[in-house]
């Protein structure tokens, strides 16, 4: 609530607003830095006393203002918060100087942000703040994937934070003359490839007679499939199932068991309930079976729907490693590259450096160029696989 | 009566062949779904011996039935209990600590102006999400390792100790917590974001002009308004709270952190992989079957309670 006796005080809530942000940055170094301002502990006490002999003033005039003009109630009920910082700061400053180790009371400082950023209630100032939390969860999301691509690139023993340091290609050449690690690839492209196709085959075909509102037994039909979806038989009974099927140690053991997705089904039986019925009914009076009907009229616009659950079939596919786990135990040559990864990641570098030993001091960057590796495709399909996302596969979830 | 019967036989004859799409779904649903399934009767008998019968289906029918003998045996082993505590542990840790965040990133993401930092946060903040666990266990152990670790550096930069994150058992959970985190916020977040699009913006336009700042308008509009759906995605996370996350889990699970991260699941896994001896294949199935009967009970309850008071659910 801006009114012209705020503005009047303009430099009163500056002077605020500095010494609120004054405290929280020696609160932070304080709280986090051990080596830099050590030396400066003994001013930072004595500035943050100021600092908070300003704040806590502030604090009483206006309780004393705002109590007299409209009563202690009306002040107690928007500024809880204020009163909070009034009564518990005094308290709290006394303590952390009696005790330095309870320095963390002196975060009390927060309570006060309230009031003081109330002053600045306006949409320059939100965004400002907004646009810096903005920025670092940018950079929390964006780091860590940086920080591999610059490990794998640079020479090795260096401190690398962000950037590449001393570009050297040892390590992406080492990961990419791997053979076996090259066929891992391979065996994932046999398995995304081979799987998607399955999983586009048996699932738009079933969530075309579950589109169908009126069909005979559809509820049961519906039960049948949703069942998977909250209860497994678990683990154990599962690679007894593979077992038993003789699918252990081949590749068709990472594909069949994953190809079926009824959560997809149901987006698309979602999607084929939104096709008007008069184009279906208009191809029927002409006399085409339903299998015409389908192939024709229902899948080529089912496109988009197909196209974004597939896509997300394709990563899901492509990052599956627990298939692996399970049903592979000896025929390492079909590894995907997820299983050889992990393979990659927990192996001992003492084995394979007995006989090169350069690649020990490589070490940490050659599994970060093996890393990258695996990540590299994501990477690439991640423009295609952002826009589905923005499409909204997501809506909509299991309503029947 | 018979005009009815009469309507249903029409019916059925129309929609005759398209019972017939169902059948390579439906082959590959009972196949690999229901069947594990039919496996739980292992729960219920003497470790089936694989190597002696002909087939493994053989071996399963051929074993002992000892009634509840291995869910007693489940509940008197004390590395069963602990797997438990820490299933229920890590995933309370997970609802806690990380449900609450892609909310506020949403509400972040609504209010944000002007395209640049918007739009960029938007596109990498999914990123994570398709990045296997293989790779982001990879990322985190990189990131979080003791000699070379980016966040080890910042730490001795401000002349911390450096740590040794992921082979502590201490810090393990954190780790655990925060790769969730990192990996799932974005993707979350979508489902809160068109619930705050789907929001009347007549509301914030009054709001503006009675002079409610930022804060007010986040609080008594927009947190209200989607206060339905952060409901019903509550219930449904609680609904899954004995799955502690499997695939993270085992990608960074070591000898040392054993003790605080061995969940449920790697602990049904090891008793067939990882034991050295016969595989446990009745008390694999016995532990799986309880934890899956669990949260079923917890899914099917949770749905329940949300349609009853929020008047939505899974189904």
């Amino acid at each position: 609530m801006k009114n012209n006796n705020e503005n009047v005080f303009d430099w009163k809530r500056i002077v605020l607003l500095i010494g609120l942000l004054a405290s929280f940055v020696i609160l932070i170094l304080e709280g986090v830095d051990k080596v830099h301002t050590v030396h400066l502990r003994g001013i930072f006490d004595i500035v943050f006393l100021v600092l908070w002999a300003v704040l806590e003033l502030d604090a009483v005039f206006r309780l004393m203002k705002v109590s007299k003009e409209e009563g202690f109630e009306q002040y107690r009920k928007f500024n809880v918060m204020e009163l909070i910082y009034l009564v518990i700061s005094p308290i709290a400053l006394v303590c952390t100087l009696v005790n330095p180790s309870w320095a963390w009371m002196r975060w009390v400082v927060l309570f006060k942000m309230q009031s003081v950023l109330r002053k600045y209630n306006d949409e320059k100032v939100f965004q400002v703040i907004a646009k810096s939390v903005a920025l670092i969860l940018i950079a929390f999301f964006i780091v860590p994937v940086f920080n591999v691509l610059s490990v794998a690139i640079s020479a090795p023993g260096q401190i690398i934070n962000v950037m590449p340091k001393n570009i050297d290609w040892f390590s992406m050449k080492y990961a990419l003359a791997d053979k076996q690690f090259l066929r891992s690839f391979a065996s994932s492209l046999f398995i995304v490839v081979v799987g998607t196709s399955i999983f586009i085959a048996i699932t738009s075909t079933a969530a075309y007679p579950l589109s169908k509102p009126d069909l005979p037994g559809r509820k049961w039909f519906m039960l049948f499939y949703m069942i998977t979806m909250y209860f497994t038989g678990g683990m154990a009974t599962e690679i007894v199932l593979a077992d038993a099927l003789n699918l252990m140690n081949t590749i068709w053991a990472l594909i069949l068991p994953n190809v079926i997705s009824v959560y997809y089904m149901f987006l698309m039986k979602n999607f084929y309930e939104g096709i008007p019925v008069e184009l279906e009914e208009a191809a029927k009076i002409d006399g085409a079976s339903p299998v015409y009907v389908f192939t024709n009229i229902i899948l080529p616009l089912a496109k988009p729907i197909i196209a974004t659950t597939a896509s997300f079939v394709v990563v899901n596919l492509w990052n599956n490693y627990m298939s692996s786990v399970m049903y592979i135990t000896s025929n390492k040559t079909i590894y995907p590259v997820q299983m050889y990864i992990r393979n990659f990641l927990a192996m001992d570098p003492m084995d394979i450096a007995l006989d090169n030993p350069k690649l020990l001091s490589y070490w940490d960057n050659i599994e970060m160029a093996y890393l990258f590796l695996a990540i590299l495709p994501i990477i690439c399909a991640y423009p295609i696989l952002f826009k589905f996302m923005k499409g909204g596969a997501t809506a909509g979830a299991v309503k029947g | 009566l018979n005009k009815v019967k009469s309507t249903r036989n029409l019916k059925f004859k129309k929609y005759a062949p398209l019972y017939l799409f169902f059948i390579p779904s439906a082959l590959f649903v009972l196949i690999f779904k229901y069947l594990p399934m039919a496996g739980l009767i292992m729960a219920f008998k003497e470790n089936p011996n694989m190597l002696a019968a002909s087939s493994p289906i053989q071996a399963i029918l051929e074993a002992e039935w000892v009634g509840l003998e291995n869910f007693r045996e489940m509940f008197s082993d004390p590395e069963i209990i602990q797997a438990l505590k820490n299933t229920l542990i890590i995933s309370v840790q997970k609802i806690v600590l990380v449900f609450p965040i892609p909310i506020a990133l949403a509400i972040l993401i609504n209010e944000l102006r002007g395209c640049i930092v918007k739009k960029s946060l938007e596109f990498t903040m999914y990123i994570p999400h398709f990045l296997s666990w293989v790779t982001v266990g990879g990322i985190f152990g990189a990131i979080l390792s003791e000699n070379t670790g980016l966040v080890n550096n910042i730490l001795e930069f401000f002349g911390h100790e450096r740590i040794a994150f992921v082979s502590n058992k201490d810090t393990i959970r954190g780790v655990l917590v925060t790769s969730h985190a990192w990996k799932n916020i974005g993707y979350s977040s979508i489902v809160y974001m068109s619930a705050i699009l789907a929001l009347d913006t007549n509301q914030f336009e009054a709001a503006k002009i009675d002079g409610a700042t930022k804060w007010q308008q986040i609080r008594y509009i927009t947190l209200p308004g989607i206060m339905p759906t952060i409901a019903v995605m509550f219930v449904m996370r609680v609904g899954s709270l004995m799955e502690a996350g499997f695939e993270q889990i085992y990608v960074m699970y070591s000898a040392y952190t054993k003790e605080t991260i061995d969940i449920l699941g790697t602990f049904t896994y090891r008793l067939i992989r990882d034991s050295g001896l016969r595989p446990q294949y009745a008390l694999s199935t016995a532990v799986g079957l309880f934890n899956g009967v669990i949260a079923l009970v917890l899914v099917l309850s949770s749905n329940y309670l949300s349609k009853k008071f929020l008047k939505s659910g899974l189904w």
